[in-house]
């Protein structure tokens, strides 16, 4: 996925002051303010967490705070509803997986 | 506790209408949102309006959420952001968590707040439906709304080939959407034979070589950890697949456009009678033609059947001017007047871009509100525990019109999640049914459908579908939303008090 820079109606994107986040201990750019399931798909990376019953993956669903399927650890609390919460500079976000084990996140497509 | 004349409850164009309105007349208002700026959906609709100019029509949304959000300021509106109100109470209190975006680096920005109102105006809009399907719960499949705030308001896209399911508006423009913002769309499906939005925008989707399928509809998403494609099946009359009619997309993305359904949770909980609307989205509070919804409340917007942008702001204007009478800030002959103007032009938008069925069902909400009103018998605003809504529609009149189109259900496999916090699937409900579950709160007692984090915000609809095919009995009489706080997620942390607000 990417960044919409070209768009025929809205302007631009600025030059955003950013921030790094990690992911999964990866550092990566993101802008300030923006959602981290934003900075994520900015990122190529849709899966956010494992369940705890199926193991199997989830990502960004309603988008709105609403179906909390794109929950995942940020900053050593879990059930962070990522649609929502804001990425800050130096923020540590992993991949939710309840069964313990620390799977790392899908590779950018 | 923070005291006011009148609270609005929700930012979008109702909202922001009414709070302008109210306080023009010189109430108190403060206007309270969960999102982190207002306007609504408005904030994320990049295409023109249709409508008179009294209307905005010719604006984009995004244009018209900050024309509506300045009004509202200079007119002295108090506006509370990151906002979500998790509870009502008997007595008129509304429970405020504030920040809840907050996490482990700043717990004490999480803050819960009380606010007393004279009078409550509602303005809670609606909420996407959701479809059941195998792989529906797979990383890539999402909201279309989930998609265009992902384009429109955050600049990234969410997928590079998309599978668009329904062709309402909503379907449509955001395929155009997706379009701009430079995806791919493979197809719109659409499981009725018609297409369900305004044919100008369907005309724009097709020039862009985007093909409608109707008759379709979504069969299946596959892939390990994100979607790689997608299946749609044809259907016949009766909504059944047709055999090897099915045909596959390589997408990476699906986007569910299957309606929208007002968001009455804290209708509920003021205690507002509900009727059954499909034409409107499902349940919606009856309602005065003042939009008086309970004694005290109002309620404007797609939370009284899903309309338009323009009907909202008229419907916000109208609770707006009631409330103030309601306060003797208005006159009854500035009241009648305004009133009858605003009617008017609501009379006029719902010629133009409504269908007879979605003007008749609104006619027939407003009447059966005001005959209820009339006989005083809405005391409900008083009882913690409000009778189930005595269901006003005739049983079995709307079976033909389940909450979304019958797609697939009857074949719907018993490995399908249904409810997607706690991965129940529609095997085990059947199941649960089967030993005698009755009603969705059954299922959910012995399945856990509807427990996990949403409270069964998205499966509560499809466990609903589910009793009504069993039982042979129509949807609506199993669909009703519970309304127990908290309706939002809050902390036990904030709940106790940690943080919490007794100025």
């Amino acid at each position: 996925m990417r960044r919409i820079n070209q768009h025929p109606i809205l302007q631009g994107l600025t030059e955003d002051e950013s921030v790094t986040i990690y992911v999964d201990g990866i550092p990566m750019k993101a802008i300030a303010g923006e959602p981290i399931a934003s900075a994520l798909f900015a990122a190529g990376i849709r899966t956010f967490r494992f369940t705890p019953r199926r193991k199997e993956p989830r990502g960004f669903y309603c988008g709105i705070g609403q179906c909390t399927d794109c929950m995942m650890q940020v900053d050593g609390v879990a059930n962070v509803r990522t649609c929502v919460t804001p990425v800050t500079d130096g923020m540590q976000i992993r991949t939710q997986n309840p069964a313990g084990g620390e799977q790392p996140c899908a590779p950018p497509m | 506790m923070r005291t006011t004349d009148v609270t609005v409850i929700g930012a979008g164009p109702a909202g922001l209408a009414a709070a302008t309105e109210c306080a023009r007349a010189g109430a108190d208002v403060l206007l309270i949102d969960a999102s982190r700026q207002v306007g609504g959906q408005l904030v994320r609709q990049t295409h023109k309006f249709f409508g008179s100019s009294a209307h905005m029509a010719g604006s984009r949304g995004i244009d018209i959420a900050r024309r509506l959000g300045k009004e509202a300021k200079e007119s002295g509106v108090q506006i509370w952001i990151d906002s979500a109100v998790h509870n009502l109470t008997p007595t008129g209190e509304i429970h405020v968590v504030q920040d809840r975006l907050a996490c482990a680096e700043k717990p004490d920005a999480v803050k819960t707040r009380q606010v007393s109102a004279r009078r409550i105006i509602l303005a809670t809009g609606a909420r996407e439906k959701s479809i059941a399907f195998p792989g529906w719960t797979l990383p890539g499949v999402m909201g279309a709304g989930a998609a265009q705030t992902m384009i429109n308001l955050h600049r990234v896209l969410p997928g590079r080939r998309v599978l668009m399911v329904g062709s309402g508006n909503v379907g449509l423009i955001v395929t155009y959407q997706l379009l701009q913002a430079g995806a791919e769309v493979a197809a719109v499906v659409e499981a009725a034979c018609d297409i369900g939005g305004y044919q100008v925008h369907a005309a724009k989707v097709r020039r862009a070589g985007v093909p409608i399928l109707t008759s379709q509809a979504i069969h299946s998403a596959r892939g390990r950890r994100e979607v790689v494609g997608a299946t749609a099946v044809e259907l016949d009359g009766q909504g059944n697949a047709r055999p090897n009619t099915r045909r596959s997309f390589s997408v990476d993305t699906v986007c569910i456009a299957v309606g929208l359904r007002p968001e009455i949770r804290l209708a509920r909980m003021a205690g507002c009678r509900l009727i059954f609307c499909p034409p409107l989205g499902g349940w919606t509070p009856i309602h005065t033609e003042h939009m008086c919804v309970a004694p005290r409340v109002y309620a404007a917007g797609d939370i009284c059947g899903v309309e338009e942008a323009s009907t909202a702001m008229e419907e916000g204007r109208l609770a707006g001017m009631a409330a103030s009478a309601s306060l003797g800030l208005v006159t009854d002959e500035r009241l009648r007047r305004r009133t009858g103007q605003i009617q008017s032009r609501l009379q006029q938008l719902r010629g133009a871009t409504f269908s007879r069925r979605r003007r008749r069902s609104k006619q027939r909400l407003i009447r059966q509100g005001t005959e209820e009103w009339a006989t005083a018998d809405w005391r409900i605003y008083c009882s913690r525990r409000p009778k189930e809504p005595a269901i006003p529609v005739q049983a079995g009149k709307n079976s033909a019109q389940l909450p979304a189109p019958a797609e697939e259900d009857k074949s719907l496999r018993d490995d399908t999640i249904i409810c997607r916090c706690e991965e129940v699937t529609a095997g085990e409900i059947r199941t649960a049914i089967s030993r005698g579950a009755r009603t969705v709160s059954a299922v959910k007692r012995r399945t856990r459908a509807g427990m996990g984090l949403c409270q069964g915000r998205t499966c509560e609809m499809l466990v609903a579908r589910l009793l009504s095919q069993a039982t042979r009995q129509p949807a609506d009489v199993f669909a009703v939303d519970h309304r127990r706080p908290p309706v939002v997620p809050v902390t036990f942390g904030a709940l106790a008090g940690d943080s919490h607000d007794s100025s």
